[in-house]
């Protein structure tokens, strides 16, 4: 970067680059930097340059003391508002103020005061970069760890796994839904612009949410299973699990957990009952209850063969 | 400059990609699950187009493949915007599965059975294919005033798998069955209101519909063959049915009130239909006389058709506030309702039509619930630096349920946060839920030799009383310039406090670990660390020996009771003999992530990155019988449920010959293991004459190890 002190001379012969007025900050600030910033003229924020009346100073503050370093401090002073991990201080509030005052009334952030991210003082710039130029314009600040996924885009779920760790993991899990791979995003079921829904997810409730995309355990049935119609996360982990099917523990034993009675619904299924016993038992092999138990979502047969969900 | 006075500017990558799997890979399915790495043409484009008013983005990937993705969005700058993509999703289960039975594909499957020489069976993929292309448009012509219209057709097309008993019941065996997946799901939705930052008034209306093109598969049944009578005869399995789903729902919220309020809120009400005639008949073996062949037999459903009537109604409001500099505060108020208006439909089959439910007519069950939530947050800034929130959260909830018709959370968290070192940041989290229940099966059963009194023992963990206690915490430091540390630890455990058949406790213990180095620009390293401790632990009663019901000791009581020599079977404080115990299961789940990753910009030209992930995951179970009893079966633990291991290498690089081209080469190695009771040693056949199971090999040989190489060439404009 140019010598900062002596932007009174510079700031007279640099012209503005990307918004009006900018030659304030880009007499010092260019593509040297650490931070290089005329990477937002590619923005759409650069592109709207002349449709919206911002600059530097919109979104850093008018940082009188940092353009004009007092005399006899040492550390040229910050801006009023600086962003990322530098401002790790500042208040969310603070930090959210010149996204909002341009965004406040976005139709996005309709419930952004009631969302989890709100209270917890996650900021706009805690996700978002602001002077790169991307298709999605979110942070990325590490390598990418997965398998190989023939992908040009960067994925969402990256940014969100920076700070949800226990998500991380799930979603690497051998029985997970298509994000790592970038089929479906984190924003797919999730608003982090805030919700009134547990979890922010989208819809009013979690099944809502699920048969959005599994329209087929819509039904409505003749017969229902009651959890499956209340809660799909009374069985499944949508983010992902050691088991088949997105299911939070292993057949038999999750249909156990709720089901005994005489004969096979009360019966342990011991570790000499697989392929490896003279005739494998029909309960534990391969899906287990599901083997016979198929409709378990909600059926349509008649009779007994709904009753117990085998048709 | 384009016509339309944007300025484009991009990138077109045209390549391929070669991946060769070992010769022990017998199923590539699970390789290519959601991924289409096929050996083939890589393709890709990323332009933008950017005017003074108007900007244009247009990408593309894997053109042509099974995962192909576009999505072009555009617009005017705080005018109006529009998006139209296509993204194709893959989900392939096992390929060259195998079914004994003929027209796979169709709604239909004929087959002589028994047939084992699997020889003779035809192949078939499991897998499906969902392509989603939709459009979107919004308007707002710089003023709070919108309009805003989405529209997309979901298409799913292959095959899945669905199983079924033999015979008329789960004792006679199963077949795996494929079914044709032929749906297509359309919505459109339109939205308008008004927005600012002073408040913002919506409207959405949706209409969704879902189509299925087989509604009803139809198959031989094995257990009733060969030549026997009514072995010509098809079996019926039932698939989703047609359904449509209207909803409206309207958003609002009111900002800069008194007190830093902003009030949101949200009305929504949905209504999901349909409509399908009841089957009168389906394939059954009378009880009576003995040896009776197979026949459609009579279900004589009180109705001939069934009208699916399903409404969910919502309301909600969240009231933020900031009453104080360090205080804020978040109130809100759920009110959720799910009323199914469908039938209850009551089937009254024959008593020697092996359809009847316990001896008696099956009368279906739906359910009705509603839910009340009410919860506020207490936020208050102790200083700059350290911040507390308190939570208190409480659910009423009302269902219709044979065993629990309400429940009631109470749920308290305290959350700390300390920002005062700039170089960390500290979180800890406390939350304490009490879930309480109202049990209706507490008289269940005229007598301990009732089936029915055993229901008075069964809590289901989903509903049942449970104390939760949950700790989190949290740590993201930056110790030095370029370093970067991340830690987070879960402790959770649900006391499923008087439950004493079923779930009764399980424990989540997880540990994330990442450390960091670099800048990405530049050099950066990641390495992360996570493992997973998951128990279940569970208690469960064996019943094996009841009474026929045949009048003569030991079966001088009714079908279903305990016989007369083991009185009391259903109760679990009775003393265990062989064949009535209690015993109870200990389900433990470790998981393993191991992951190091760097991207490397070595000179102006050249870049690389590189990532290894190892995953392991372990599965068993414990077994412990009550004393007294000395079960046939011992309890042999099991020691592989669902163990797998997974090897993931890639390495990446790029040359950059000019502004204007740029290769890409990489290399990647993919290994994944698989080890589980349900499929080590599997067999598509287990033989037991008239009852033989049929399988298709699903999920059953997923390992594989495969070597991809990929080449991009890069031209930038």
């Amino acid at each position: 970067a140019a010598d900062a002190d002596t932007e009174s001379t510079s700031t007279s012969a640099r012209k503005d680059l990307v918004f009006k007025g900018d030659a304030k900050c880009t007499a010092c600030h260019d593509e040297t930097d650490d931070y290089p910033v005329l990477g937002i003229a590619k923005t759409r924020h650069g592109g709207a340059a002349n449709a919206v009346q911002i600059t530097c100073t919109s979104c850093h503050g008018e940082s009188e003391t940092h353009v004009k370093k007092p005399e006899g401090v040492k550390d040229r002073p910050k801006p009023d508002v600086v962003f990322g991990k530098k401002g790790a201080q500042i208040s969310a509030a603070t930090r959210e103020q010149p996204c909002l005052a341009c965004h406040g009334g976005d139709r996005h952030l309709a419930f952004w005061e009631s969302g989890r991210h709100k209270k917890n003082e996650v900021a706009c710039d805690s996700c978002h970069v602001i002077h790169i130029p991307k298709n999605v314009p979110l942070k990325k600040e590490n390598p990418t760890i997965s398998p190989l996924v023939t992908t040009a885009r960067q994925l969402e779920y990256e940014t969100c796994t920076a700070c949800h760790k226990q998500v991380r993991t799930q979603l690497l899990k051998t029985s997970h839904h298509p994000i790592i791979e970038g089929k479906l995003k984190c924003t797919d079921c999730h608003n982090p612009h805030g919700a009134l829904s547990h979890a922010m997810v989208k819809d009013e409730s979690v099944n809502q949410l699920c048969t959005s995309c599994h329209a087929d355990k819509r039904g409505p049935f003749i017969q229902e299973h009651p959890p499956v119609e209340e809660n799909c996360l009374t069985c499944h982990n949508s983010h992902g699990s050691s088991h088949p099917r997105l299911l939070n523990e292993r057949p038999p034993n999750l249909c156990q957990d709720c089901h005994d009675w005489s004969r096979h619904p009360g019966t342990f299924y011991s570790g000499n009952q697989g392929w490896n016993a003279a005739t494998p038992n029909t309960r534990l092999v391969a899906r287990a209850c599901l083997n016979c138990h198929t409709n378990i979502h909600g059926t349509n047969a008649p009779a007994n063969r709904g009753k117990f969900f085998l048709r | 400059e384009g016509d339309d006075g944007l300025k484009f500017e991009g990138s077109i990558g045209l390549g391929a990609i070669l991946t060769n799997t070992s010769a022990g890979t017998k199923d590539e399915a699970k390789l290519n699950e959601y991924r289409d790495l096929r050996s083939g043409a890589l393709s890709y484009f990323d332009i933008k187009g950017r005017g003074d008013n108007r900007y244009l983005d247009m990408f593309g990937e894997n053109l042509g493949r099974d995962d192909q993705y576009l999505d072009v969005r555009g617009g005017e700058y705080l005018d109006y915007k529009y998006r139209v993509y296509d993204n194709r999703i893959i989900h392939n289960r096992t390929f060259n599965a195998i079914t004994p039975y003929s027209g796979v594909g169709t709604s239909t499957l004929d087959a002589t059975f028994p047939n084992t020489n699997t020889d003779t069976w035809n192949r078939f993929d499991f897998a499906t294919k969902r392509d989603n292309v939709g459009a979107m448009f919004e308007v707002s012509k710089n003023s709070p005033w919108f309009f805003r219209m989405d529209a997309n057709e979901v298409r799913d097309k292959g095959l899945k798998l669905i199983g079924g008993s033999n015979g008329t019941s789960p004792g006679q065996g199963f077949t795996d069955k494929p079914f044709p997946v032929d749906f297509t799901t359309r919505n459109i939705s339109a939205e308008g209101g008004y927005a600012s930052k002073t408040g913002q008034l919506s409207v959405n209306v949706l209409h969704s519909t879902f189509s299925n093109e087989n509604e009803l598969l139809r198959w031989k049944n094995p257990f009733f063959g060969p030549g026997a009578a009514g072995s010509n005869l098809f079996d019926t399995t039932t698939l989703p049915p047609d359904n449509e789903t209207n909803k409206i729902s309207i958003n609002g919220n009111l900002r800069q009130l008194p007190l830093g309020s902003t009030i949101a809120g949200r009305v929504t009400y949905a209504k999901t239909t349909n409509n399908f005639p009841i089957l009168t008949s389906i394939l059954s073996v009378p009880t009576t006389p003995a040896g009776s062949p197979s026949a459609d037999t009579a279900t004589n459903p009180d109705r001939t058709n069934f009208d699916g009537d399903v409404v969910h109604k919502t309301l909600s409001l969240s009231v933020y506030s900031n009453p104080a500099q360090a205080v804020d505060t978040r109130v809100y108020w759920y009110e959720f309702k799910k009323d199914n208006h469908s039938p209850t439909v009551t089937f009254a089959p024959s008593a020697t039509s092996n359809l009847q439910c316990s001896g008696a007519n099956c009368v279906t069950e739906i359910l009705s619930f509603d839910k009340t939530n009410i919860g506020t947050d207490v936020g208050y800034r102790i200083d700059k630096t350290n911040r507390v929130v308190f939570g208190l959260d409480y659910v009423d909830l009302n269902r219709d349920r044979v065993d629990f018709d309400e429940t009631k959370d109470w749920r308290e968290t305290v959350e700390y946060k300390n920002t005062s070192l700039e170089s960390l940041t500290a979180r800890a989290k406390y939350q304490h839920l009490q879930r309480r229940s109202h049990f209706l099966e507490g008289q269940a059963g005229a007598s301990a030799n009732d089936p029915e009194f055993l229901n008075r023992f069964i809590a289901r963990f989903d509903a049942s009383n449970v104390d939760q206690d949950l700790f989190k915490i949290g740590l993201d430091a930056t110790p030095a310039e370029l370093w970067d540390v991340g830690f987070e630890g879960i402790l959770k455990h649900n006391d499923y406090k008087d439950t004493f058949l079923g779930r009764t406790k399980d424990n989540r213990q997880e540990l994330f670990l990442s450390l960091g180095y670099g800048d990405i620009k530049k050099f950066r390293v990641l390495l992360f660390a996570d493992v997973e401790y998951i128990q279940y632990d569970s208690l469960h009663r064996n019943i094996s020996t009841v009474s026929n019901g045949t009048g003569t000791a030991p079966n001088n009581t009714p079908n279903g009771f305990c016989q007369s020599t083991a009185p009391n079977c259903y109760d679990p404080n009775t003393a265990a003999n062989n064949s009535n115990y209690n015993w109870d299961a200990t389900n433990k789940d470790r998981n393993y992530a191991f992951g190091v990753g760097a991207d490397w910009a070595a000179t102006e030209r050249w870049k690389f990155s590189s990532s290894l992930l190892l995953e392991r995951t372990y599965g068993t179970v414990d077994f412990a019988v009550q004393a007294g009893a000395n079960p046939t079966v011992p309890q042999v633990p099991i020691s592989n449920y669902d163990n797998t291991r997974r090897v993931s290498f890639n390495l990446k690089s790029t040359y950059k010959q000019s502004e204007r081209l740029e290769f890409t080469g990489g290399y990647a190695y993919d290994k994944f293991r698989f080890s589980d009771i349900a499929y080590d040693g599997f067999q598509y056949t287990i033989p037991a004459g008239t009852s033989t199971s049929y399988l298709s090999g699903a999920y059953a040989f997923p390992n594989f190890i495969a070597n991809s190489f990929y080449f991009v060439s890069v031209y930038k404009f």
